[in-house]
């Protein structure tokens, strides 16, 4: 099947590799960025009760709060972002390409009609979606062709 | 099979370009079988790299760095000493290095960047970016000729060359 209409085909949830990390509204600073590095992810979300109330990215640290007055026990909730885009787990991945594209997004939650959140989409993954589909064209290739072995392994 | 030197389009199983006399015996360029696969093998990175862009000296202070990414709204800085490229700074660098409350320090980008990062060519292959962006997990490539920083690629930017080929 082309690649193309995989993608057309694929429900967005195929994409979501893990649960969203996420923390309370009420937590500081300090344990956001501790569970950003603790899980090795790029953005947390920000959770009032069991609602997405907000996401905290690597791209929300460096613009508000490097170089700023925050301190270790400010508030999450002074950083994030408060009204990250969402799209919901029914939307397809074509909808998840255009508006990653469209709003130069790098990653959208999946929230659903209740607010839940339910992953998330990343660049990342659709690229590593599309690797993994033409595996012949991308994941084989020698990294560099100039450099590719003349003669066979061990010869 | 495509000769990965000259292009030339050689009989399936030749040891060597009938183009250039490049041995390719050993290399395995796939065909193009359709749209998707004929961009990832035939456009070239420099069709879709930024050039020219921002970089930051490696003894700046990250406050220094911090500042350059705030103005111009990028999430990467090639670091150079001298004109060389000696690492990449990226936001995900200063978040596992740095507190935020810390900013302030005088640590310059040295202790925080990404040392030997990653790198491609112009002429290298829109395949040969995905390759480097999933196998070696990376979400920015430099890109040089010689020792020269001449361009930088993201991982948005290959996705943006995609997309019309993906959905068709």
């Amino acid at each position: 099947m082309p690649v193309s209409d995989e993608f057309r085909r694929t429900p967005i949830s195929a994409l979501v590799r893990r649960p969203l990390n996420s923390v309370g509204i009420d937590t500081t600073l300090r344990a956001a960025v501790q569970l950003l590095r603790e899980e090795n992810v790029r953005y947390i979300g920000v959770l009032e009760g069991t609602r997405l109330a907000g996401m905290l990215t690597e791209r929300d640290l460096v613009k508000r709060a490097y170089g700023s007055a925050v301190g270790p026990d400010t508030p999450v909730s002074e950083v994030m972002n408060a009204s990250p885009r969402t799209l919901h787990p029914q939307d397809s991945l074509q909808t998840a390409l255009d508006l990653l594209d469209r709003e130069r997004y790098r990653h959208v939650a999946l929230v659903d009609d209740r607010g839940r959140p339910h992953g998330v989409v990343t660049i990342r993954g659709i690229m590593q979606f599309l690797a993994e589909s033409m595996p012949e064209t991308v994941l084989n290739l020698p990294p560099d062709p100039t450099k590719a072995p003349s003669t066979a392994e061990g010869a | 099979m495509h000769c990965p030197i000259c292009a030339h389009e050689n009989i399936a199983g030749v040891d060597q370009c009938d183009g250039c006399g490049w041995e390719i015996g050993q290399t395995d360029i796939p065909l193009p079988t359709d749209a998707l696969s004929a961009l990832l093998l035939e456009a070239q990175i420099s069709e879709i790299a930024t050039r020219d862009p921002v970089s930051v000296g490696v003894e700046a202070s990250v406050a220094e760095a911090v500042e350059l990414m705030r103005e111009h709204d990028i999430r990467a800085l090639p670091v150079l000493e001298g004109t060389g490229l000696v690492g990449i700074l990226t936001e995900r660098d200063l978040v596992l290095k740095l507190d935020p409350w810390d900013a302030g320090t005088e640590r310059s980008v040295r202790d925080l960047m990404t040392p030997d990062p990653v790198v491609v060519k112009p002429e290298d292959m829109l395949g040969t970016a995905v390759h480097r962006l999933c196998v070696d997990n990376v979400r920015f490539l430099p890109v040089v000729e010689g020792e020269q920083v001449v361009g930088i690629v993201a991982l948005r930017d290959v996705l943006r060359r995609l997309v019309p080929a993906l959905v068709g």
